[in-house]
């Protein structure tokens, strides 16, 4: 079964059926860190686009535009990682 | 009761976003609807593809009237329905063609104009909101694992042959694709851009799937709050309720964002790959 399993005994009945088939419980970890991942990129694109729209208002449109592109881009990397979770659940 | 009223009280909310074949669920007394669709369904048309079908007419009746009237009289001032055409071109030209490709890329304009338009009109019908009841799966086309990758094969074989074709034949394409590197990197080199361009279409399709179905399934998420707390408390869900209501409003608002943005993420992508096919310049 390994550790993580044992180690949170506490929650027996949930981690009674986790421990049967332990499959769901580790891809649901896995997607919860790359959410941290995601969650990471977007909000360093996000401090540092208001903070060149402050440094300059005229290029806000430019600024807000290329902001919501690379957004896409970060978030299409962690739900590359949800669909291998999706994949190795079942 | 009403066609379809298990939808809002599903047990799971992937099936929100599944499958199922055309009038699945409108009518199941072997009526005339039901033969219609199951045998379209041996066919292989679900309710997702003959929406994609659909989206594919949509995609010709947005052109339509705009290309009539500038046909008619080229460079007259364009209607209502053209300024929003225009629009939608002259994005596509100002923020893709002319930075990547320059004037020469002009003519690669109708096939990604009709990338963007396809998808962003498939995305669109996705989240027409009692289009379920029409049968009993999912109506976004684009969350679908296998019409995506079918997109992004279009798109892989698009700037494949435009690269040949730029470049007169296969053999000079084959020795562009990899750029001038010291033979000793050379088998590095060759195994890095395979893996590349093999990678690129697969997270086209991948990207295009996931935000759709992400999108969909929370949705369906917030919204069973509402089933499963009403039936066992109903004031509190009533609170609940409202609260999930107003939940699946912004996300709403978001999806449609989200629509619009996943359209032209895969446009943008096509383009550069495209102009990285007909102009590699390493």
């Amino acid at each position: 079964m390994g550790m993580p399993i044992e180690f949170l005994s506490v929650f027996s009945n949930v981690l009674a059926q986790a421990a049967a088939t332990p499959n769901g419980l580790y891809a649901a970890i896995g997607a919860g860190l790359a959410a941290i991942g995601v969650g990471l990129g977007i909000g360093k694109l996000a401090a540092s686009s208001v903070e060149s729209i402050a440094r300059q208002p005229e290029a806000a449109n430019d600024i807000k535009g290329a902001m919501i592109l690379t957004a896409a881009f970060i978030e299409g990397v962690g739900l590359f990682a949800v669909v291998v979770a999706f994949l190795a659940k079942g | 009761m009403f066609p379809g009223t298990g939808i809002l009280a599903a047990a799971d909310p992937m099936d929100h976003i599944a499958d199922k074949p055309l009038f699945d669920g409108l009518l199941t007394d072997g009526s005339g609807l039901d033969r219609i669709s199951s045998a379209l369904y041996e066919l292989g048309i679900t309710k997702q593809v003959a929406l994609f079908f659909i989206a594919g007419i949509l995609t010709v009746l947005f052109f339509w009237s705009y290309v009539r009237q500038i046909r008619r009289a080229p460079g007259s001032v364009p209607g209502r329905w053209g300024n929003l055409v225009e629009t939608i071109l002259d994005t596509i030209r100002d923020q893709l063609i002319l930075p990547f490709m320059g004037q020469s890329g002009m003519k690669f304009l109708p096939v990604l104009a009709t990338f963007f338009v396809y998808i962003l009109i498939c995305n669109l019908i996705g989240l027409i909101p009692l289009l379920d009841y029409v049968g009993h799966g999912g109506n976004t086309a684009t969350a679908n694992y296998l019409i995506t990758p079918a997109l992004a094969l279009c798109a892989f074989v698009l700037y494949h042959g435009l690269g040949i074709k730029e470049q007169g034949n296969i053999f000079t394409y084959i020795k562009n694709l990899f750029p001038h590197v010291p033979v000793v990197l050379l088998p590095l080199i060759i195994v890095i851009e395979i893996a590349a361009h093999i990678i690129r279409p697969c997270a086209l399709a991948i990207r295009l799937c996931a935000n759709m179905v992400a999108g969909h399934v929370m949705i369906a998420v917030l919204l069973s709050f509402t089933a499963a707390f009403t039936t066992d408390f109903l004031i509190g869900g009533g609170l609940i309720t409202l609260i999930s209501v107003i939940a699946v409003t912004l996300l709403t608002f978001l999806e449609l964002l989200v629509a619009v943005v996943q359209a032209f993420v895969f446009t943008f992508l096509t383009t550069v790959f495209l102009s990285m096919a007909v102009h590699p310049d390493h």
